[in-house]
């Protein structure tokens, strides 16, 4: 009899115990930003007049559909013209919108841009640039702190006029594996779009 | 080792002899297992008599003397892996005779299935790994060494993480039951392993077949069993301690374990520390392949009366495992550098650091048990656990010091049942299980979660029953299940989405077994089996480690056949189903006088089968990024799994075994993807006693023989893909994003010599340091497999 009063205790105990975890519900995890992501990428070529020529690669998605696709804008440059090459890099899935390239500054001495061209589109850098060949003429206009150079900011003197060119550019992500010689073959590749460029009179 | 091996034989050799013993007075008894209390089949029990007389206990532990004066004799009782105990037998009374499980013996031999057949299992086909086993396989995991069953092998991803595979299936269709619970860990994806010290263990046994009715939905595809240390009463201090340390990855471990037991208590205490640095090929470093792993162990077990016992266990890991740095790309275009460079991309010089990629994870699981055994042949067994397991894994990425994955899981399991006898021939066991799981994301991961947040709760009753009639036993079950989700996640905008849902079903099996005649035993076991969907099946999202992966509710397909994800499906709306299994399983095991032979074929039916499968690769602006889907299918699977052992004379011994599998996804038929390949395997073992100035010694080598996976889904390269030279879309017939490696051949051995306490333990694996890749290996993508490696250990039990 005493064994049965127990029996039914721990029956109860059981009864109560599982009313409590069926009735659990679960929250939502808190909002994450997702900062690994660009939606765009958009080179800005200054010239010395300041002309400004805008190239815009968009991904709307930051690449995380399973049908993700992005867009590229083709450009024109002027021939004989010497520009300077800037970026704007953003993450517009987060709120609100992130400026990639700031992080990139932080960890400059993990960053390298690199480039690949038409060969000879440009009078300075010549050449194809140094993605195919690491010591392809670049001409860099910042450096990190161990004055390794980073590509945010270039310089580019067209040649002469140029249809159905490409531009190609590889943002090198290399933690620790940032020297003199390393190249697109080191680390991991942040984005690598290739745009297609004109080059006109 | 040589000893008992020899006992075993002699014993299988007298258990098939017949009787000629004629006379007055019958001594008769019963063995048992002083611990489980369970019977002990194959004792032998040696008559102090001139000439002596042996016989081995039956089935049920029986056995039986006819003896011509009606008098107390003397007997000596042997058993594998017990203490020899001297008894007096009484004439014309039944002797009970308990046997203690011999801790301190270096030559506890593997134990062979029936020890460890419990009510719901007895028709499937079961096999064992000692600790003599265990032992020898210091640093191994849980997945390679049951890779060594027939039947059983591992999907790993790179040499850190090893699931077990049983009969084709992985993952959450396999329960790891870890000394009596559900291992409560993050069991989705081929990334995950158990975090289960096996050094900890006293025995492992694996369930090939359906045994959900007796374990549940996640025994779908079988179940794999550990058993810790069985805390003996009566025990003196002993212990052990080891040190080992191996060649390939310069790892060293070392471990220890005490145990002791009075007449009402007993205890013990152990722990292990593993690590191992990077690994290597034939030919290169395996960079950011290192391990570090710790553990400790503890239990008690306490006499409350008579006939109740209590136990309690507790035990804690925590792993640092790294994954091979070439296999990560931070972005699309990296990585399809890493699958298509013939060597790995970075290759660092030697080191124990382990950087991202990496997992972190620690793992609690304390547990209490009461058995109570109120009356004769009715145990009630009350248990319950409490596990927690937090994982961080760690991606290369511009983040890479926030975890990706951050995860707590916390189980609760309570468990009740009667082990009952209702009558001579008829026992079973009735059972209730209540698990309760609660998922949760930790914020600052930078990333969606790649699985939601949940609160899960199933509860479960279960009733096995078997039938002893003349020589056959007939097995029932049926079991219900009751599973109730709750859960909460984030969309790809961050916007928060949540479902509720719930599934329950039957499951049931008929099994029976028949001992054909002395030598030869059949077994066959129909069961029908379910299982609900995980959460990663249903909810996974986004790029980790090699892949991008969308789980079956995170895409749908359009009107006009697109893919999109732009929302998370609610599962009401949505088509997906419980899979639902069929399976049937046959075993014949004959056991001769100096062999043994088994072979068992099965045929498995699964509907709506849930695998993940590559869908393409998308464009993104980081580059190209391969992309897989879970899907569902109809599949079938049937195979056959042989053992032949043979002794050949005194000294030699050898066993060959092979597994074959073949599978298909029947509702559209074609292959289904990572399943086992062929496999052969055989042993030459030479053991003798009293070598030169050891007392003990064995030499065995083991060459295997993988061939290659012929009924692989065919090649679409990457490239193909990514310049546009092939269209795949959700009909698409399946592909993989690399044909699978050619067969390879590898040589093992190892060789141990025993003298008193000590052991020394030697271990080569690919000795010839072949180069080769393993098709259900993750990391054979990138790299090439683990080259020779000896592991030189030393063993002190006191």
């Amino acid at each position: 009899m005493k064994n049965q009063n127990k029996l039914r205790q721990l029956l109860m105990l059981l009864f109560i115990i599982s009313i409590g975890f069926s009735c659990q519900e679960a929250e939502a995890p808190e909002e994450e930003n997702e900062v690994e992501i660009f939606t765009d990428i958009e080179l800005i070529f200054t010239a010395e007049d300041g002309t400004v020529v805008r190239a815009l690669a968009e991904d709307p998605t930051g690449g995380l559909a399973v049908n993700s696709s992005f867009t590229v804008q083709p450009f024109t440059l002027k021939a004989n013209t010497t520009y300077t090459l800037t970026f704007e890099l953003l993450n517009r899935l987060v709120n609100p919108v992130e400026d990639v390239q700031e992080e990139i500054l932080d960890e400059d001495d993990e960053h390298q841009m690199f480039f690949e061209f038409t060969n000879n589109a440009f009078s300075s850098p010549a050449g194809n640039g140094n993605i195919q060949n690491r010591d392809g003429e670049i001409n860099y206009l910042d450096f990190d702190d161990n004055g390794l150079p980073l590509g945010l900011r270039t310089r580019w003197t067209t040649g002469g006029p140029l249809e159905n060119g490409t531009f190609r550019v590889w943002l090198a992500h290399q933690p620790g594996v940032k020297t003199a010689t390393s190249s697109v073959n080191d680390g991991d590749v942040d984005f690598d779009i290739t745009f297609e460029m004109t080059i006109e009179e | 080792m040589t000893k008992s091996l020899y006992l075993g034989i002699l014993g299988l050799f007298l258990f098939l002899s017949p009787l000629w013993a004629q006379g007055q007075a019958s001594l008769r008894g019963i063995v048992y297992d002083a611990q489980s209390k369970e019977p002990l089949i194959g004792a032998i029990i040696q008559l102090e008599t001139e000439p002596k007389i042996r016989q081995a206990s039956d089935k049920d532990g029986a056995f039986s003397f006819e003896v011509q004066k009606k008098q107390p004799f003397n007997a000596q009782l042997f058993y594998m892996g017990y203490q020899t105990q001297e008894v007096k037998l009484e004439p014309d009374k039944v002797n009970l005779i308990f046997l203690e499980p011999d801790e301190t013996s270096l030559t506890a031999v593997e134990v062979q299935g029936e020890k460890f057949r419990q009510d719901g299992t007895r028709s499937l086909s079961i096999s064992n790994i000692g600790s003599e086993e265990i032992g020898r396989n210091v640093t191994a995991s849980l997945g390679t060494l049951l890779g060594g069953i027939q039947g059983v092998s591992f999907a790993s991803f790179g040499s850190n993480i090893q699931l077990p595979i049983i009969h084709g299936l992985y993952g959450n269709r396999i329960l790891i039951l870890n000394n009596g619970f559900k291992h409560g860990f993050q069991n989705w994806g081929s990334d995950h392993a158990p975090e289960i010290d096996i050094q900890s263990a006293e025995s492992i046994s694996v369930v090939k077949g359906a045994a959900a009715v007796r374990y549940g939905p996640d025994a779908l595809g079988g179940a794999v069993i550990t058993e810790s240390h069985s805390l003996p009463f009566q025990t003196g201090l002993n212990g052990s301690i080891s040190s080992g340390f191996q060649t390939n990855g310069r790892g060293y471990n070392s471990g220890f374990n005490l145990s002791e037991g009075y007449d009402r208590f007993s205890w013990n205490f152990g722990g292990n520390m593993n690590i191992v640095g990077d690994r290597q090929t034939p030919d290169y470093m395996l960079t950011n392949t290192g391990a570090r792993e710790y553990s400790i162990y503890s239990g008690g077990r306490y006499k409350i009366a008579e006939n109740l016992v209590a136990r309690a266990n507790y035990s804690f890991m925590r792993q640092n495992l790294g994954i091979l740095r070439a296999s990560i790309g931070s972005s699309g275009a990296a990585l399809i550098r890493n699958f298509e460079a013939d060597r790995p991309v970075i290759i660092r010089d030697f080191s124990y650091d382990i950087n991202e990629p990496n997992q972190f994870v620690t793992h609690h699981l304390a547990s209490v048990k009461l058995d109570w055994n109120p009356w004769q042949d009715n145990y009630f067994s009350f248990r319950y656990a409490f596990q927690s397991n937090a994982r961080e894994e760690y991606d290369v990425r511009r983040n890479a010091d926030l975890p990706i994955i951050d995860l707590n899981l916390t189980t609760h399991d309570i468990q009740a049942d009667w082990t009952h006898r209702l009558a001579p021939n008829i026992e079973g066991v009735i059972g209730g299980q209540l698990l309760a799981q609660s998922n949760g994301n930790n914020p600052g991961t930078s990333v969606t979660p790649f699985i939601p947040n949940y609160e899960s709760f199933r509860a479960s009753l279960f009733w096995v029953e078997t039938l002893s009639y003349q020589n056959s036993e007939w097995e029932f079950g049926l079991r219900y299940d009751y599973e109730r989700n709750s859960v909460a996640g984030r969309e790809r905008t961050q916007a928060p989405f949540s479902d509720l849902f719930t599934f329950s079903n039957f499951s049931a099996s008929l099994g029976y077994i028949n001992q054909i005649n002395n030598t030869t035993t059949f077994r066959s076991n129909v069961g029908t089996g379910w299982r609900p969907p995980n959460m990663a099946e249903l909810y996974s999202f986004g790029q980790h480690e090699a892949r991008q992966m969308f789980g079956l509710l995170r895409y749908e397909e359009d009107s006009e056949g697109n893919l999109r994800n732009d929302r998370v499906v609610p599962i009401a709306e949505s088509n997906v189903q419980a899979e639902q299994s069929y399976k049937w399983v046959n075993e014949i095991e004959v056991i001769g006088q100096n062999n043994r032979f088994s072979a068992s074929v099965y045929a498995n039916y699964i509907a709506n089968f849930i695998f993940w499968r590559p869908i393409g690769v998308v464009g993104t602006l980081r580059g190209p990024m391969p992309t897989y889907i879970f899907d569902q299918a109809n599949a079938f699977f049937t195979g056959l799994d042989m053992t032949y052992e043979i002794q050949h004379s005194g000294n030699w011994e050898s066993r060959i075994g092979g597994s074959f599998i073949w599978s298909q996804n029947v509702e559209r038929n074609e292959p289904l993807i990572n399943q086992p390949p062929i496999n052969l395997n055989y042993e030459l073992a030479y053991s003798k006693k009293n070598v030169g100035p050891f007392d003990n010694l064995k030499v065995a080598l083991q060459p295997m023989y993988t061939f290659r996976q012929f009924q692989a889904p065919r090649e679409i390269q990457i490239r193909d893909l990514i310049e546009g030279n092939v269209q795949i879309d959700l009909s698409s017939e399946i592909f993989d994003f690399m044909a699978p490696p050619p067969g390879y051949f590898l040589l093992n051995g190892y060789a141990k010599v025993e003298k008193g306490k000590f052991a020394i333990g030697l271990q080569v694996h690919n000795s010839l340091n072949t180069r080769y890749r393993d098709y259900l290996n993750a990391m054979r993508f990138f790299a090439d497999d683990l080259g020779r490696n000896i592991m030189l250990n030393v063993h002190y039990k006191f």
